[in-house]
């Protein structure tokens, strides 16, 4: 750790002032881990208590069929989503961004406008037509709604927009089509700005809880963040395990937002400032 | 050769068509279907297919009905403590984060963590620290002797304290962005203000504030709409327990739908949502054009 800081920042009491606030901003998952190892007898003992640690919360956890479940529920559906996203956003953005036809304005002010309408307007109407169309209670109500997000639509548009017209002037003259120029030209160009969506996918997918909550039924088929609710009802008095249980749900999204949090900043200042 | 790019592209359409096409059919007709149900008399399990039109019935109940303004109000609450929270401490630590100090990216890091993870598992971990007689925040309090707030079970504490949680679930999106503004200030301003040798509060009055008013009017946007969402928040933490303290409008569209079965109510109540929101950002709008102009 020691080895990543540069010399000339001080250590100050401005910087011990920072460090204390942050680790007050990480004290509720600092807890979280040190109580999953607890018995649950131990639970509210104090903090530096002399209490023997214990893997037996993990080992419930694990061991239960359904937890295996939810997490392999969890990453297809987070996997299929993101694969299908792109298909349908990367060559909607390229058209909005660098393509004139009749109608673009138009249909994009409708796709804006319907950003604010809140996900809990929809529910009972997406419960009932999804009920229709016999959808629920599989992965795929999930999946399929989640592909077309004006949100990414927004994020790759504005990347798109602002690559310089010089990359596709050469193109053009050569008489490459559009199709040639999105996939030779802009997609390998665009690495980071897919990356960002791929990412802001991911985190929003795995952490998506009314959908699954309200969609799906079957104990079996859900997924992992709406699980640890049902896993509360049932856990009952017990709560190192239900900690367990909430860590082994953040565990891949926070070891993925560390390694790329690059591009998770990148991310949020785009759509922050622009948007 | 640049005329291309301004004719009418017509492949243009195949390019837009899978997106436009998943769009109308998972979330253009739901919104549209929600509008209809809103007008319809599906309040009971029965009823579940009814077409029955009953005009404005749904609404008139809705608008007419005690509990409506009561949840309303909850929202207002809500959005009142959790907009204040985010806009100040997104504000704060973005230009605390703008010095350096050692360790400053781990430190930045620790902050932003909390918002890639869900409230659902973090309620977990808040319902034992602010357990009333056991959890580790109270015992603090006893340490000095006092007794500290029912927080999460106390029919007064329990909205504010949600309000906060869901706050500090989010507050990295507002430390980013102000951070990112903040760094787009060109440096020659800096330069000639230490040369002035202006004082903190100048700086902060006469230029970040300036300099990040568009940033900061984006984001209270942003942080007001996503204040009315608060459902998830309130299942995760009190279930809009104890009581109905902590029925917020957008919890109460969930009870009407799926405990008490109206559909339609909750349908118009959705509907309602939405015109909120629309005016919310509407009026937004305005106060921002209106000080944009000065």
């Amino acid at each position: 750790m020691g080895k990543q800081l540069k010399q000339k920042e001080p250590l100050n009491a401005f910087a011990i002032v920072m460090w204390v606030l942050g680790v007050l901003s990480l004290f509720p998952f600092i807890m979280m881990v040190v109580i999953s190892f607890r018995a649950s007898g131990d639970a509210y003992k104090p903090i530096f208590a002399p209490v023997s640690m214990t893997l037996k919360n993990y080992k419930t956890v694990l061991g239960n069929d359904n937890f295996f479940n939810w997490y392999s529920n969890t990453i297809v559906t987070v996997c299929v989503t993101i694969i299908l996203r792109l298909a349908v956003t990367i060559p909607a953005s390229f058209a909005f961004s660098r393509m004139q036809f009749k109608g673009r304005t138009i249909i994009w002010a409708i796709l804006i406008a319907t950003m604010m309408v809140p996900g809990e307007t929809t529910m009972v109407p997406r419960y009932l037509y999804f009920k229709q169309i016999h959808l629920l209670d599989s992965i795929w109500v999930i999946i399929l709604p989640e592909v077309s997000e004006v949100f990414y639509l927004m994020l790759l548009t504005e990347f798109f927009s602002s690559v310089p017209e010089d990359f596709l002037e050469a193109a053009r003259i050569d008489g490459a089509s559009n199709l040639r120029i999105m996939l030779q030209i802009f997609i390998p160009l665009s690495g980071a700005s897919i990356a960002t969506a791929v990412l802001f996918s991911f985190i929003n997918i795995w952490n998506n809880f009314i959908d699954p909550y309200l969609f799906i039924n079957t104990i079996s088929k859900q997924l992992i963040t709406p699980a640890l609710k049902f896993f509360q009802e049932r856990g009952g008095a017990n709560i190192p395990m239900q900690l367990a249980g909430a860590s082994m749900a953040i565990v891949p999204v926070i070891i993925l937002f560390i390694v790329t949090q690059k591009y998770f900043v990148a991310g949020v200042s785009s759509s922050g400032i622009k948007g | 050769m640049a005329q291309i790019t301004k004719k009418n592209e017509k492949s243009a359409y195949l390019f837009i068509l899978p997106f436009v096409l998943m769009f109308v059919i998972y979330k253009l007709y739901p919104m549209i279907y929600g509008f209809a149900v809103s007008f319809l008399d599906r309040n009971s399990t029965k009823k579940l297919s009814s077409i029955d039109f009953v005009w404005f019935k749904n609404y008139i109940n809705v608008l007419t009905s005690k509990t409506f303004w009561e949840t309303l109000g909850r929202s207002f609450y809500f959005a009142a403590v959790y907009t204040v929270f985010v806009m100040f401490f997104g504000f704060l630590f973005g230009v605390l984060f703008n010095n350096e100090f050692k360790g400053r990216k781990i430190v930045r890091t620790m902050f932003y963590m909390p918002y890639v993870t869900n409230i659902i598992a973090i309620g977990i971990v808040f319902k034992y620290l602010l357990n009333p007689t056991k959890g580790p925040i109270n015992a603090i309090f006893r340490l000095f002797g006092q007794v500290g707030p029912k927080w999460l079970s106390s029919p007064t504490m329990a909205l504010p304290t949600a309000a906060v949680i869901g706050a500090w679930l989010a507050l990295a999106f507002n430390i980013i962005t102000v951070l990112a503004a903040l760094q787009e200030i060109p440096k020659d301003l800096y330069e000639v203000a230490e040369i002035e040798g202006v004082s903190f509060t100048q700086k902060l009055w006469y230029i970040i504030l300036p300099m990040l008013k568009p940033a900061l009017f984006m984001l209270l946007t942003i942080t007001v709409i996503n204040s009315f969402k608060s459902y998830t928040t309130i299942v995760g933490l009190t279930a809009g327990g104890p009581g109905t303290s902590t029925r917020t409008l957008s919890y109460q569209i969930y009870e009407d739908a799926f405990t008490y079965m109206k559909f339609s109510i909750a349908s118009a109540e959705g509907v309602l949502l939405t015109i909120l929101i629309v005016m919310i950002n509407n009026a937004l709008n305005k106060v921002r054009d209106l000080w944009g102009n000065n």
